[in-house]
């Protein structure tokens, strides 16, 4: 971006010029550059902290985890090319490629991988992605090792993860995880290089000091406009990189971002704002990208708080909602209807809530039916609730749309309270909520990670008790083969949403546009977009 | 009239320091914190992270801890935006929004003084009615409608600047700048065609006039003099109004300024860059009051230093 | 605003010896002078007829604008159909929720200027009447908050108020619309503050308060009953002008998403949701924004008329 000012204005065509140049240092010929947007602005490029979407993107070109998510987003060997797995589910055995570098050339040992393990879970590094190594997977010692009552004396050593040799990184289990690979790419287990850490502080991030070991490095960064990367030549599969550069622009309103790709400033946008949809496919055709992401919508109710700790009521409520109306003429966007809790993979025999066959006379009828007898048997006879949601337009359109719903089928007299994502954070963790229009992101796409978190024992707050969901969870977690696991992880969902705890309402979407000449962008649902694997024609 | 700029800074010190002790503490009173967003993160573990950066120390240490970093020109970490200081934030920052800001205020107030003097010579002429409608959408049309208007006509339709991107050459500043102008100009080509209306009808200028000097000699060298007033002591308050209008066009047009970090930062309890932002701003706006005080000095010989 | 006709020495602030209509009040002078400038006055109507057709047009429809008609979402504009307008994504009338989300800015407006106006001239009274170090703190403490931009003091309440959970006896301070309602009242009260206070510095040694002060009359019966009510008609000149200014600051913090909640929906809101989707869908906010110009256009005309009428100053 850095043009001078004086060229800028002693060319004449410079209004022209800038439009189509922009981004280039330099216009040379050779060099490829891809623009691609990000969302809001960048918290952190700490590998062993950020947390968001978009710094997953830049965090996968610039580092590269024992796996790497491939074009299509499931694990190909990173800087590990092969592993063993013990029989037991517990013990993997990670062997590294031979001659690994990091970016400034120094040789990158397996100690490294455990380092950057080691430096998520301590407490003093605050950071959010921690609860990976306690709770999704147990990696031996690690709840202990951030527990508070461990102050002073965390040694890496007490943890299941080490490094044997140079070229190996064993982890240690103690409960098998059978989804395991989805989360040993770089965003989850990227290496730490110790030796900058230790001399620049917090700092190590900075452009001009971090050493990384991706496809990319980072040679520029300025907060709230942009990061650049440039190819990485120490990257073990450097040949194979085409893109010489990219360019991640903040574009904090997604509308602008748009703008931006109409007049060619952007290549991949981060989002496209739901109206759009439509129009933009009329005038980009197949440039316009919408899939499943790993977000599932859906409302909560509060067990705590009468008539909602009714089942009856809440059956009644989820039976009032039409899900056609809802979610494919209101909200649109490319929100999917979704009659389940899971967002459903290749595989995955989803169980559904009984209402989504039904037809409309019958449910109304039914919901009405029901929210009658539960009412009398909560004893009492009119009932008003406040649907929380956060400040997104899709999702208080959601709670908007719920809350005519419930007016007009049941005579309920709801209202929506939007607020920021703390604010509605706080409603939720305080408990004085009635019915919570609610998301939950997975770590990857699969079952597992969502009914990982309605599991009554991970005290998500739902207060939820349920010894069955608990047995059959367990029982699922302890099949390696996936096919068989997946069955029975479809009857702890059947178990789920049965009891109606939730009344399950649309899988979100991932959007973007990408520009025609843009080749390697494979539609996935966990989002990764690896810009090693594109091109540019 | 320089022991008058003296007075005037010192006592704006107890000021800034009340903003500060005002802002740090209602800030603590509400509840939430930076650590908070995450559902999956346990409340143990959340205590652990505001440890590691002494959320919770006593109040009033937390205060002076900070206190004492301003008097070392430390404003502390960034709570969100981990990698900078807050300092490093501002510095980064603050170039940019400084920049729009002034073209802005330039552009409003010549803009905004020549129409007015223009309205005022030409009464109820075209010029004077086209003014008055520039002024009119000016105060009636807020600018986070102006500015996507113009996006939408100068960047999409017409392709002669771009939308939103923010480098070193001059197109990307005239659609933000104009935005954030466009207020002031209605604000203050009304308030100097009425002061130019009052100004002619006054003794000194019609004196001039009598004597037989020609009306745009009148007009520059008496009228101006006493009719800008006004506008000099608008200047003040303009740039309060420039600094909150640039929290809404730094959104629209992404321009990497300070202005939105005020906004997340309240939204994400990032205290210390709530902090440094309101330090800030308290002392432009502060610093913006003396000039225009010590301006109206100068130019007008009915203001004494008092 | 009788008070002000029965006022000893005239308006306050005239210039002795200004000629006076025989047998008139100033007052009523005043009003005159207004009356002859028209468009003050067409800008008068203009407003009531908006404000009646906010506050009486939704009965005129058979539905209210939370119905939301999911068999008609997004019907464009038809004026000869059920909903003239359209309706929004919802499928809820447009005009309908235009001239509901009217009585929201128009209540915010008008009601955050009663109050501010209330409370600035009894705080501007007060600091003026008493002096001393009370002026001078009362006064430090409005420079403080001065010195902050409007639009940052109002994000700062509103954020604060909305997640305090403090309740001020039966009205919930932390509801999103009431914090909303005070962040904009207390950013508009400091400048009519400070012009108040110095009208009552003014006032002060005036023969009526003086003979107030001799009669035994306690400081606080003479700021309320002599000094506040003297004071207003200064303020009151500004009064269209907070109610424009309320509006806005609104708009403004609905557009940084922090607006009022809904279903509640303001011509902020409304435009905030039109602004976004402005290649799409150009009449959600041409609707809403219609009104709001209007309205706006038309305190600006009505401040301009009431400064020219009561402005000794400006005649």
């Amino acid at each position: 971006m850095a043009f001078s000012r004086r060229t800028a204005l002693s060319v004449a065509f410079a209004a022209a010029a800038s439009l189509t140049m922009v981004g280039m240092t330099l216009p040379a010929a050779a060099e490829t550059v891809l623009k691609r947007g990000i969302g809001s602005t960048i918290g952190t490029l700490d590998p062993q902290v950020n947390f968001l979407g978009y710094e997953a993107w830049i965090q996968d070109d610039m580092y590269e985890g024992l796996v790497t998510p491939g074009a299509d987003g499931e694990p190909i060997p990173g800087a590990a090319e092969k592993w063993d797995i013990s029989d037991d589910g517990l013990t993997y055995t990670f062997h590294l490629r031979d001659g690994l570098k990091w970016s400034d050339g120094t040789p990158l040992v397996a100690q490294s991988f455990v380092d950057g393990v080691a430096r998520t879970l301590d407490p003093a590094t605050a950071s959010e992605k921690n609860y990976i190594f306690s709770s999704t997977i147990s990696v031996t010692g690690a709840a202990e090792y951030m527990s508070a009552d461990n102050k002073g004396v965390r040694d890496p050593k007490t943890l299941g993860i080490s490094a044997p040799d140079d070229k190996t990184v064993v982890i240690k289990l103690d409960k098998p995880a059978p989804y395991m690979l989805y989360l040993m790419n770089s965003f989850y287990v990227a290496p730490l290089h110790k030796p900058s850490l230790e001399k620049f502080g917090k700092d190590f991030v900075k452009a001009e000091n971090i050493v990384s070991n991706g496809a990319y490095h980072m040679s520029e960064s300025v907060p709230q406009s942009h990061v650049t990367l440039v190819k990485n030549p120490n990257y073990w599969n450097a040949a194979n990189v085409k893109i010489d550069k990219v360019i991640y622009s903040i574009t904090e309103d997604d509308n602008t971002a748009i703008k931006l790709f109409k007049t060619g400033e952007q290549d991949i946008t981060y989002d496209i704002p739901s109206d759009q949809i439509e129009p933009l496919q009329k005038e980009f055709g197949d440039q316009v990208h919408v899939t499943n992401s790993t977000e599932t919508v859906y409302f909560s109710f509060n067990l705590k708080k009468p008539p909602f700790d009714n089942a009856k009521v809440r059956q009644a409520l989820s039976m009032a909602l039409d899900r056609d109306v809802m979610v494919n003429k209101v909200v649109k966007g490319g929100y999917v209807m979704s009659c389940g809790y899971v967002i459903p993979v290749p595989g995955y025999d989803a169980p559904k809530v009984p209402e989504c066959g039904m037809d409309k006379a019958a449910r109304v009828e039914k919901a009405k039916a029901l929210f009658k007898e539960g009412m009398a048997e909560a004893k009492m006879d009119k009932l008003s609730l406040k649907i929380e949601t956060t400040a997104n337009a899709s999702m208080r359109k959601f709670g908007e749309t719920a809350a005519v719903m419930w007016k007009q089928v049941l005579g309920v007299n709801a209202s929506v309270n939007s607020q920021d994502r703390d604010a509605w954070l706080a409603v939720f963790t305080a408990g004085t909520w009635d019915v919570f229009g609610d998301d939950l992101i997975g770590d990857f796409a699969g079952p597992e990670t969502f009914l990982a978190y309605m599991d009554p024992r991970a005290e998500a707050g739902y207060n939820w008790v349920s010894p069955e969901y608990e047995a059959l969870y367990d029982k699922a977690m302890a099949i390696t083969d996936q096919a068989a696991r997946y069955k029975v992880l479809a009857q702890a969902e059947k178990v789920l949403l049965d009891s109606y705890l939730t009344a399950p309402a649309a899988a979100a979407p991932s959007r973007s546009m990408v520009r025609s000449n843009v080749k390697g962008w494979v539609d996935n649902p966990a989002g990764w977009h690896g810009t090693q694997f594109m091109s540019l024609q | 009239m320089w022991s008058y700029t003296l007075r005037r800074t010192l006592g704006s010190v107890p000021t800034l320091l009340a903003l500060c002790v005002i802002t740090f503490f209602m800030m603590r009173v509400a509840p939430g914190g930076p650590f908070s967003g995450n559902r999956r993160v346990s409340p143990e573990f959340v205590k652990l992270m505001e440890d590691a950066y002494h959320l919770n120390d006593p109040l009033w240490q937390q205060f002076w801890t900070w206190f004492n970093g301003v008097l070392h020109f430390d404003l502390g970490p960034s709570l969100k935006l981990r990698d900078y200081n807050v300092s490093e934030l501002i510095a980064i920052g603050l170039p940019t929004s400084l920049e729009v800001g002034a073209w802005a205020m330039l552009l409003s107030t010549l803009v905004g003084v020549v129409l007015g003097i223009a309205g005022a010579l030409r009464r109820n002429g075209p010029i004077d009615y086209s003014a008055g409608a520039i002024a009119m959408v000016g105060v009636a049309v807020p600018i986070f409608v102006i500015g996507p208007l113009l996006q939408i006509v100068f960047g999409l339709q017409l392709r002669w600047l771009p939308v939103a991107r923010w480098d070193d050459s001059w197109q990307c500043r005239v659609l933000p700048v104009l935005t954030l102008a466009l207020p002031n100009i209605a604000y203050v080509s009304r308030l100097m065609r009425s002061s130019m209306i009052e100004t002619a009808r006054t003794n000194y200028v019609r004196t001039a006039r009598a004597k037989g000097i020609g009306e745009w000699r009148t007009i520059l060298k008496h009228a101006l003099r006493g009719a800008i007033m006004p506008v000099v002591a608008y200047l003040g308050p303009a740039t309060a109004v420039t600094i909150s209008g640039s929290v809404v066009v730094e959104t629209v047009f992404s321009i990497p300024g300070i202005g939105r970090f005020f906004v997340e930062s309240v939204a994400n309890r990032d205290y210390p860059l709530i902090m440094g932002v309101t330090l800030l701003y308290g002392a432009i706006v502060i610093a913006a009051n003396l000039v225009t005080d010590i301006a109206r000095g100068l130019l007008d010989p009915k203001v004494s230093y008092e | 605003m009788s008070d002000l006709t029965a006022a000893p020495n005239g308006l306050p602030g005239l210039p002795a010896g200004e000629p006076m209509p025989v047998g008139i009040s100033p007052f009523k002078a005043s009003a005159r002078r207004f009356a002859r400038n028209h468009l003050a006055v067409v800008s008068c109507f203009v407003l009531a007829f908006i404000v009646l057709a906010c506050y009486f047009g939704p009965f005129l429809f058979p539905f209210s604008s939370e119905d939301a008609d999911f068999e008609n979402i997004s019907a464009p504009v038809d004026l000869f159909s059920a909903h003239p307008f359209g309706t929004d994504d919802l499928g809820r009338d447009l005009l309908l929720r235009v001239l509901d989300g009217g009585k929201v800015s128009l209540a915010l407006g008008f009601f955050g200027a009663l109050v501010s106006v209330m409370i600035s001239v009894i705080y501007g009274a007060t600091a003026g009447y008493v002096g001393g170090w009370l002026d001078d703190l009362m006064m430090r403490a409005v420079d403080i908050l001065l010195s902050l931009p409007f639009i940052l003091l109002a994000i700062l309440i509103k954020v604060i108020l909305q997640d305090s959970g403090l309740h001020l006896g039966p009205i919930p301070l932390d509801s999103p619309n009431i914090s909303l309602f005070i962040a904009v009242a207390f950013t508009l009260w400091l400048t009519p503050a400070v012009i108040a206070r110095g009208q009552a510095v003014s006032l002060r040694s005036r023969e009526f308060v003086e003979a107030a002060r001799a009669g035994g009359m306690n400081p606080w019966q003479i700021i309320t009953q002599h000094i506040a009510p003297n004071s207003v008609n200064v303020v009151i000149v500004y009064s269209s002008l907070l109610v424009l200014e309320a509006i806005v600051t609104e708009s403004v913090l609905s557009y940084l998403g922090i607006g009022v909640a809904p279903p509640f929906a303001s011509w902020g809101s409304l435009i905030d949701e039109g602004a976004a989707r402005i290649e799409t869908d150009v009449r959600l906010l041409l609707l809403p924004g219609g009104f709001l110009a209007a309205v706006l256009f038309c305190l600006n005309y009505i401040t301009d008329g009431l400064r020219d009428a009561f402005d000794p100053n400006e005649r």
